[in-house]
């Protein structure tokens, strides 16, 4: 069995709209300001599913699998039309 | 007792530059070594950055020298040195800018970088005309690869992603990563950010080699560091001393005690307290204080009297670090910004009931939660605060009366 994925937050393209809590409840908690608190360690299997909607509703697509570099390259770098290094 | 003299040998430090021939006449020129040769020699000296991370600079030089076939590196030297109570840079520069510039050069050279970028703290003018004045000394072959760029004022500005993003785009706020800059920096090229006494200490390295170096030291890092003593002391400023060098040892070295402290701020305003019983005989040196708890950053080591409130002076750092936020992740701009209140508050004993569980609280929640590390550093500072402050910050919220300082409230900060 392949190991768990982890979430990872683009914490500068984030601006706490709280729907990845609304979308995975279970795993994700807002904090006093409204940003997201993620678990620790892998995401369970059977959170899989919440945990793949809070990325694809994310507006900011703040949200990802760490393991992907796609935070500021490929899709999502695109998706948002930015790059880190411009 | 005499200061240890490495980096900061030669001339008398009068606010005057040694001149390039009188550098060449005591150092003679760089060694003629093979980027591997080099590399290896600062990976056997277990030389840490010296910037406030201290990451291993032979394992940064290497990560480079790996990147070969594509575009050729940038070198970035970091002059910024916005911790304000550090002075070890600008004091470096100022007197020994041929020091840094050679480290520059031998960075590019071994990298086989085709540009250095010298970015430079543009509020210490005397740092930055002596290093301008310094690179019109330098041969042709040198000055066209040396570059100065005056960063803006700002704690952030230093951070390695922000100095990145300025010399790119005139924009000093930090980046998220990845990528990571040994990969793309600087116009996408691999770049190497190192600060300008890890440079110096690669400049002296090349030509003594790393035996000489860890002949130095008392601890398992070796060799010497620049460090800036503030508080009670007769002779606040830089020195460099011997890494593990105890803190009583170093206050000698500034001429002894002019106070009684009753507390430490060790590695800048990101650093950590440490009450000064359990950090007098402490080595300065970055295993012996992490093992204690404790970080050695920027080589800051600032002395608290025992008549000043410690609860003061960190929420004055907090605002300080709250203001110096880029704005850009929400834990930093809000939870920093939170922060700062609500120590401000239990300073000026006027706290809100929850303001201590309050703090105590934010700083583990903004720890880990940003593009950098600056609320992680924020929140280190705050912490160990309250831990080592914790009698004053209860008394100052629940008698109303600051401990050291004796102020009582209606008191103003």
């Amino acid at each position: 069995m392949s190991e768990q994925p982890k979430l990872r937050i683009d914490w500068i393209a984030c601006n706490g709209y709280g729907v990845c809590e609304a979308a995975a409840p279970d795993l994700i908690v807002l904090d006093d300001w409204g940003y997201p608190i993620l678990p620790d360690g892998p995401v369970p299997h059977d959170l899989m599913r919440q945990a793949r909607k809070a990325i694809n509703d994310c507006p900011m697509v703040a949200l990802a699998w760490e393991s992907r570099q796609t935070l500021t390259g490929g899709r999502l770098g695109r998706l948002r039309g930015r790059r880190a290094n411009p | 007792m005499q200061p240890t003299e490495r980096l900061l040998a030669g001339p008398p430090l009068d606010g005057r530059a040694e001149p390039l021939s009188r550098h060449h006449a005591r150092l003679g020129s760089l060694p003629p070594l093979s980027p591997d040769q080099m590399v290896g020699a600062l990976e056997a000296t277990g030389l840490l950055g010296r910037g406030g991370a201290g990451f291993p600079v032979g394992r940064k030089w290497r990560a480079i020298l790996e990147q070969q076939g594509g575009a050729a590196p940038v070198v970035v030297a970091n002059g910024a040195e916005g911790e304000p109570e550090s002075a070890k840079d600008r004091v470096l520069m100022t007197h020994r800018p041929h020091l840094v510039i050679d480290g520059a050069v031998l960075a590019a050279r071994t990298l086989g970088a085709d540009r250095v970028e010298l970015y430079l703290g543009r509020e210490h003018t005397q740092a930055v005309a002596a290093m301008r004045a310094a690179v019109e000394e330098r041969p042709a072959h040198d000055r066209r690869l040396l570059h100065i760029v005056e960063a803006p004022i700002g704690y952030v500005a230093g951070e390695s992603t922000a100095v990145v993003h300025y010399v790119n785009s005139k924009d000093a706020r930090p980046t998220t990563t990845p990528p990571r800059m040994s990969e793309r920096g600087v116009r996408n090229r691999p770049t190497l950010v190192q600060n300008v006494e890890s440079l110096a200490q690669a400049a002296l390295i090349a030509r003594h080699g790393p035996d000489w170096f860890r002949e130095r030291g008392r601890g398992a890092n070796r060799g010497t560091a620049l460090v800036t003593i503030a508080g009670p002391v007769r002779h606040e400023g830089v020195a460099e001393i011997e890494l593990g060098t105890p803190l009583a040892e170093l206050v000698e070295i500034a001429g002894g005690l002019t106070g009684t402290p009753q507390a430490v701020l060790v590695g800048g305003y990101f650093g950590t307290w440490a009450p000064i019983e359990a950090a007098w005989s402490l080595p300065l040196e970055p295993a012996s204080l992490q093992a204690a708890g404790l970080t050695f950053g920027c080589g800051l080591v600032r002395l608290l009297d025992a008549r000043s409130c410690g609860v003061d002076y960190s929420a004055r750092i907090m605002d300080f670090l709250a203001a110096g936020s880029a704005l850009q992740c929400g834990p930093c701009k809000f939870g920093l910004a939170d922060l700062a209140g609500a120590s401000g508050r239990v300073a000026a004993f006027d706290a809100r009931p929850t303001d201590l569980y309050d703090i105590d609280r934010w700083t583990g929640l903004v720890t880990g939660r940003g593009a950098c590390r600056h609320p992680d550093g924020a929140a280190q500072q705050m912490g160990t605060a309250m831990a080592v402050f914790a009698d004053d910050f209860a008394s100052h919220v629940h008698r109303r009366r600051c401990l050291a300082s004796g102020a009582m409230i209606g008191a103003r900060r």
